[in-house]
């Protein structure tokens, strides 16, 4: 039973992802007008410096084609904005207009605590939970 | 401040008032208590004295009893009046019901305003949900029946509706907060009893509300389908002698409880201002 229960972690965990994906997705979608994938997209603009489209397209995981088009629709919704890069370069910068900043921020915020909520009610110590996954996600992407 | 009335069975009903000017008594739907109408009561208080009930099976007030009807409601709400004098009431959902029951029956009041009431035409409010609902609950699966009703009910998305429970389920961990749903797990079994009774009611006509002498304000909004709103107002506007209505952009069935408590307030505001300068022309 131990070593099934064991060898069902891949498993698992794929379930939890999905499921939390989707439901961040409705939630997102339904919420703050975006869907998660974008929420994401912005979310790598506005906090973890990805500001340009091959950057963007690097860290999501898909073609630049597939990013500039995610970015021109994000860019017409008023939450990014692109600029000329300073050393005249034909690379645009990507930039978080304050109506973006403000989306991540206040959803992001929301959609956390929401889920911390649901990890307690489950009895599950956050902390502890969070501090796992940060270290199986550091070993997988050293 | 908090007050308390006992009702016609002898059930205390709570209640909590905030605000000073006429007396407005808010009634709120299934799911909820008094505290969940707290902003919406508080968006009133600088023009009105209003008192939230906290309706039988909530709060500060006694357990719906074995007996229990949409008369114990009326019952209830009639009481409250009595004690508190105040002659506007509002109703959300289940509770503009209430308040359109009770107005049909008893001359107190002078202006009834509701949101979207649980008045169902020849079965226009689906309860077809109400079969699940019960079985998860007596297996022991109170998200599960939410769960039910939230598909099931006409409020949520139409993609939604063809999802399966443990979908429905999932989205609503994330959509409800943990804090909230311990507010709402306690009335799971309230709420089927009131339902039961929207389904009691239902009726081909609605004529029984001739009867009614008060202004009848219909609020509702834009978001939320026909059957909550205008198929359910131009039938309301045909039968009553004196009806205005009002689609809010933008909201939908829980504005006034959750959404939009601040918009709601002022539209109602704005009626029953509107009325009463209305009716002072009238009188010069």
């Amino acid at each position: 039973m131990f070593r099934l229960m064991a060898r069902d972690l891949s498993r698992r965990l794929h379930r939890l992802t999905a499921r939390l994906d989707r439901a961040a997705d409705a939630f997102l979608r339904a919420e703050a007008g975006v869907s998660y994938r974008r929420f994401l997209a912005l979310h790598l603009v506005g906090s973890e410096g990805a500001d340009t489209q091959r950057a963007l397209a690097d860290r999501l995981g898909v073609t630049e084609p597939s990013v500039s088009r995610m970015v021109r629709v994000l860019a017409e919704s008023g939450l990014l904005e692109t600029t000329r890069a300073p050393d005249g370069g034909n690379r645009n910068r990507l930039r978080l207009t304050a109506a973006g900043e403000q989306l991540v921020t206040r959803w992001g915020t929301d959609l956390e605590e929401r889920l911390a909520g649901m990890v307690e009610a489950a009895g599950v110590p956050y902390r502890a939970y969070l501090a796992h996954t940060e270290r199986l996600l550091a070993e997988l992407e050293a | 401040m908090t007050g308390a009335v006992r009702s016609a069975d002898g059930t205390t009903i709570g209640y909590e008032t905030v605000g000073a000017g006429q007396g407005l008594l808010v009634v709120g739907g299934a799911w909820r208590a008094a505290r969940d109408y707290l902003p919406f009561a508080t968006a009133l208080s600088g023009a009105f004295t209003v008192h939230v009930v906290d309706r039988r099976g909530r709060g500060r007030s006694g357990p719906q009893g074995e007996d229990y009807s949409i008369e114990r409601e009326v019952e209830d709400l009639l009481a409250v009046q009595e004690q508190t004098g105040a002659t506007i009431v509002f109703g959300h959902s289940y509770g503009g019901l209430i308040a359109l029951e009770a107005a049909r029956r008893a001359p107190v009041f002078s202006d009834v305003a509701v949101y979207e009431p649980g008045v169902s035409i020849a079965g226009s409010i689906p309860l077809g949900w109400m079969g699940l609902y019960r079985e998860r609950l007596a297996a022991g699966d109170p998200r599960g029946a939410f769960a039910a009703m939230v598909r099931g009910a006409g409020g949520a998305p139409r993609a939604l509706e063809r999802m399966p429970l443990w979908y429905v389920k999932l989205m609503l961990r994330l959509f409800i907060k943990q804090e909230h749903w311990r507010h709402i797990e306690p009335l799971l079994e309230a709420g089927l009893a009131e339902h039961e009774q929207v389904a009691a009611l239902d009726d081909t006509s609605i004529d029984r509300y001739q009867a009614i002498t008060a202004r009848v304000i219909l609020l509702g909004g834009a978001k939320s389908r026909p059957f909550a709103t205008t198929a359910l107002f131009d039938q309301l506007a045909a039968a009553l002698p004196d009806t205005t209505s009002e689609l809010i952009d933008g909201l939908g069935h829980t504005a006034p409880d959750e959404k939009a408590p601040e918009v709601v307030a002022d539209r109602l505001r704005r009626h029953l201002m509107g009325q009463a300068s209305r009716a002072k022309s009238m009188i010069a």
